[in-house]
């Protein structure tokens, strides 16, 4: 190492050697080169060896003005690395070589002023301008410094040719108005300088703050672009023209922050702080800075209810931060410790968990807190909208199965119900706290009717919804659709004619009408009434709006084979021909759905024979398109309900031809499978997505996701590692894709599965089932925990008998098993247990009753009586290890407990 | 919801009319040809406080609404009014020295 340096050492003092060879003019120029290309160091190294160079005094002198400006150059290096005392002391040694006047020009006295006192500054400007004649810009600078430092006491006979002292009385006479702020009296006064006069930039400084503090930001501008910008003025007019702007595009204020602080009155580091709070959220920092920050943002935001400032920032940082609960909540606490439960409830029912019971303590919250009971009403109906949305979307029906009597008390349904009534009483009690709430009732009539109690129910709200919009024919033509479900055609024509006489030119009416004279043919056919069927047919096709051709065609076709039934298949094809070919299997579609249910006569033979013919039509399939082919995959119109019995078209298709799905390209499969996914065809789909996926297109993220997804939904493994692969490889396009698709599919499962589709958070399965708790050394762990210890409730660290599952990291914390989540994760895994290892089942809860009996003998509670047994129970609950074991007894092991626990364990442990 | 107020510049206790007032006043004054992204905010602030409803929807939900909280916090923070002051030179020669 040492070698080297001094190796090192010796390379530059050869280069030194040669350089002090160079001649002058030589020396001159590689310096002036440094100069230039911003290295003043190596600049001044030479120009100095130049001055040793230098044949005489004058060569020598002439150096001094490139060394003084390139040791100003090092001195600026040195200041903007913040190096300030060195960079005073390299002026100061830059000052020794200072030129004599005449050698200096403009940029190099630009350089010098200010560098030392008024007085040094204003005698060597003298001499200057003999020299050099009057120099507009270095006089403006003279003027600066004169202004600053109150030095007209040092203007003297001999600066007279500087003109400072000629104009000095005026500026002396502003000096007191400026310093009061009186901008435009002081700019009036200046009025007498001559423009050559070396303060006329002040009184442009002058006119530019008047502007400013009148609002005339256009003169303003304007009489800043006469300041030089080498003046000290200048600097505080950047700062106003800068923040003038952010100001008026509302951005964060530019510019000297303490000449802001000078200039504007208020927040103006808002948007530091605003930045501040995003960033500190980004990484996640809820400390007492970021509550610092926040109270304060709140405070300048809404200065009259800071605290409705800060929960409002709370909820916008909700969504980033939903994954840790528990930290915002403790956050929140800190923040708004009046209000943290009340966020709390709302948080759960806004990112749904457990939503129903939060939604209901919200709802408590603000009557307690006095909110009027209309808003009350209104907010109580927007919960129920946007839960009954959530429910829909996810398929997430344990919201309202798995809701408490009391829980279902107040939002208006019966526990005991089927869902779909339970469902539409729950939409029926918000219709009830805001009868306005049109987005309740579209989705009301979007539910479908099985049970009475459904039809009835939704009828009703049909009518209340036709008296609240009493000139929307809308509900009218729902009522008229449901009567038709109930078979009561009469009441349906009459609700008919209404929308009618609302709407007559609406399109929604005249389709309805024409369902309804569709759904009389029909009848007509089973009665075998003829005359009708015609008669009712041509009444459609005459209000035919374009939206039924095709029913309308099919219905013509089956009307006929029904009154003939022993019309040969190939007549019945005749009448097909001119059409395309989507067409002709659409009407042939169209029509063996129809003979499936009717006609009452003849059906058999009718029947064969059209499917004989949609077994034909349907070989032709591949002269279609794939987008013709989702169109008629896709399932018939709602509005068709009660013409048909099914309007699962794709049953039919998938049932007659295996390969169908091949001919839809990837786009249109994703589409079908998104609209008609039910548990009876998650094979059919997953096989033909794991063949695109896997063989034709493993490139395809989207493709992937569903064929992983459709594996895991038809009862295959969820192949963790792989859904981790694709949402690795997947553009941020495609991920968007994946997550669209994730909600979608989790309506199709539960529990873990749901929630990492909706999260696409896959380490939850594999926590589940690739994590400790399959492990063979399983028993050894379990003995070791729980045989070691002669007290199983003494264990000094935290108990969680739920690490019974496996205990390994990530495992929820015991306190977690309120969160639905955590409940149907450890139900799962339990029910997988039970299933595949019955025994290592049973010896867990073996081990659990154990302990749990040996709990009562040692209390002293074996003979107790109920009363005292049952005074214990909530403190047994409350109890942080004890209350985790009764809750996983209760969860997991009932069956189990209800037959083997001792009266005392039954009494005192079980809810 | 907070943040439609301050971009309308309302306090929160506004009426219906006064809400309305003010966002007839606003498009006035950016006009979707000259300013599409202020006429833009102005609308979205009033469609989701114009009547007492969608206040309620509005204040239940600020949450999933305000997807990016720096979007959000910018403009809460351009909400705030900054005056000009008028400051005297020996004031301006401090802040610069």
């Amino acid at each position: 190492m040492a070698k080297k340096k001094k190796s090192r050492k010796v390379v530059k003092k050869k280069v030194k050697q040669k350089l002090m060879a160079l001649p002058f003019a030589e020396l001159m120029a590689k310096g002036d080169s440094f100069v230039d290309s911003g290295k003043p160091r190596d600049a001044i190294e030479l120009y100095k060896m130049a001055i040793k160079n230098s044949k005489s005094t004058e060569q020598s002198k002439s150096v001094h003005r490139n060394l003084f400006m390139a040791y100003l150059a090092r001195a600026k290096e040195l200041s903007d690395k913040d190096m300030l005392v060195e960079a005073k002391a390299l002026e100061n040694q830059a000052l020794t070589y200072l030129p004599s006047p005449e050698l200096m020009d403009q940029s190099s006295m630009i350089a010098f002023i200010g560098m030392t006192n008024t007085r040094e500054t204003l005698e060597y400007v003298v001499k200057y301008v003999k020299h050099k004649g009057a120099d507009p810009i270095v006089s403006a600078m003279i003027a600066d410094e004169l202004i600053r430092e109150n030095g007209w006491y040092l203007l003297k006979k001999r600066h007279e040719p500087l003109l400072f002292s000629r104009d000095a009385p005026i500026i002396k006479k502003c000096v007191p108005l400026m310093d009061k702020g009186k901008w435009q009296q002081a700019a009036d006064l200046m009025k007498e300088l001559p423009r050559t006069s070396p303060f006329a930039h002040i009184r442009m400084f002058c006119r530019a703050m008047a502007s400013f503090v009148t609002g005339d930001d256009k003169n303003m501008l304007k009489a800043i672009s006469f300041i030089p910008s080498e003046s000290v003025f200048k600097k505080i007019t950047n700062t106003l023209e800068t923040s003038i702007q952010c100001v008026e595009e509302k951005k964060m204020i530019q510019g000297d922050k303490t000449v802001v602080a000078c200039l504007w009155e208020g927040a103006t580091t808002i948007w530091e702080t605003a930045e501040q709070i995003i960033s500190r959220a980004e990484k996640k920092q809820f400390d007492n800075k970021m509550k610092q920050l926040i109270t304060t943002f709140s405070t300048h935001i809404l200065p009259n209810d800071p605290a409705y400032a800060k929960q409002y920032i709370l909820e916008t940082l909700w969504q980033q931060n939903i994954s840790d609960p528990r930290k915002i909540s403790a956050f929140e606490r800190g923040l708004l410790p009046k209000k943290n439960k009340s966020l709390q409830a709302k948080r759960d029912f806004v990112f749904p968990i457990n939503p129903l019971p939060n939604a209901m303590e919200y709802l408590n919250f603000l009557k307690k807190a006095g909110v009027d009971a209309h808003y009350l009403a209104l907010t109580e109906s927007a919960i129920v909208l946007y839960l009954c949305n959530h429910i829909q979307a996810g398929g997430n029906h344990n919201h309202l199965d798995g809701a408490s009597d009391k829980v279902a008390k107040r939002f208006g349904f019966s526990p005991n119900e089927l869902f779909h009534l339970r469902f539409m009483q729950f939409v029926s009690h918000g219709i009830q706290c805001d009868p306005g709430n049109r987005l309740l009732y579209e989705l009301l009539i979007e539910l479908d009717c099985t049970s009475r109690d459904s039809k009835n129910l939704k009828e009703k709200l049909l009518l209340s919804m036709c008296d609240v919009y009493p000139d929307d024919p809308f509900p009218c033509i729902e009522l008229a659709s449901l009567y038709h479900g109930k078979n009561a055609f009469r009441k349906a024509e009459n609700i008919l004619k209404k929308a009618m006489e609302l709407a007559p030119y609406d399109s929604r009416v005249q389709d309805q009408h024409l369902i309804s004279l569709i759904i009389s043919a029909d009848k007509g056919v089973n009665k075998n009434n003829f005359h009708l069927v015609w008669k009712d047919l041509k009444k459609a096709q005459k209000i035919d709006t374009g939206n039924n051709g095709l029913l309308l065609k099919e219905k013509e076709l089956f009307y006929k084979i029904c009154e003939k039934p022993e019309i040969p298949k190939k007549t019945i094809a005749m009448h097909l021909d001119g059409l395309s070919g989507f067409d002709r299997l659409k009407i042939v579609s169209i029509l063996r759905m129809d003979v499936e249910d009717k006609p009452k006569q003849h059906r058999t033979k009718i029947l064969s024979k059209i499917k004989s013919l949609f077994k034909n039509e349907i070989e032709n399939i591949s002269t279609l398109s794939s987008e013709e082919i989702l169109r008629l995959l896709v399932p018939f119109p709602r509005e068709w309900q009660y013409v048909f019995k099914n309007l699962h078209v794709h049953e039919l298709f998938f049932k007659t031809m295996d390969q169908i799905l091949e001919y839809l390209d990837d786009n249109d499969l994703i589409k079908l499978v998104d609209l008609v996914l039910a548990p009876d065809n998650f094979l059919f789909f997953q096989e033909e997505f794991e063949m695109r996926g896997l063989e034709d297109d493993p490139e395809n993220n989207l493709v992937l996701f569903y064929s992983f997804v459709l594996d895991g939904l038809a009862g295959g493994d969820w192949d963790v590692e792989a859904f981790k692969e694709v949402l690795e490889d997947a553009d941020a396009e495609t991920r968007k894709k994946i997550q669209d698709a994730g909600n979608k599919f989790s309506k199709h499962t539960h529990g873990p599965y749901k929630h990492a589709l909706q999260t696409l958070d896959f380490g939850i399965l594999e926590k589940m089932f690739m994590g400790s708790l399959f492990d063979d050394d399983f028993d050894d762990d379990y003995d070791d925990d729980y045989d070691d210890d002669d007290d199983y409730f003494d264990d000094d660290d935290d108990f969680n008998p739920l690490s019974m599952f496996g205990g390994g990291d990530g495992m929820p914390d015991i306190n977690d098993l309120d969160n639905p989540l955590t409940k149907s994760m450890f139900l799962e895994m339990s029910k997988y247990l039970k299933a595949e290892d019955p025994r290592q089942f049973k010896k867990m809860f073996e081990e659990l009753r154990e302990a749990l009996e040996l709990f009562i003998d040692e209390q002293g509670l074996r003979g107790a009586n109920k009363a005292r047994l049952q005074s214990l129970k909530a403190s047994i609950k409350e109890d942080r290890e004890l209350g985790g074991s009764v809750a996983m007894l209760n969860l997991l092991f009932l069956k189990e407990a209800k037959k083997q626990l001792s009266w005392e364990g039954k009494t005192l442990f079980l809810d | 919801m907070l943040k439609s107020y301050l971009v309308l510049d309302l306090p929160l206790d506004a009426t219906d009319q006064e809400i309305r007032k003010k966002y007839l006043q606003l498009v006035k004054a950016y006009s979707p040809e000259k300013n599409p992204d202020a006429f833009k905010e102005i609308t979205t602030a009033y469609e989701s406080i114009k009547d007492k409803r969608t206040r309620a929807a509005t204040e239940l939900f600020s949450a999933l609404k305000n997807m990016e909280p720096s979007e959000t916090l910018k403009t809460l923070a351009a909400s705030v009014k900054i005056k000009r002051r008028n400051p005297g030179l020996q004031e301006l020669f401090k802040a610069i020295n």
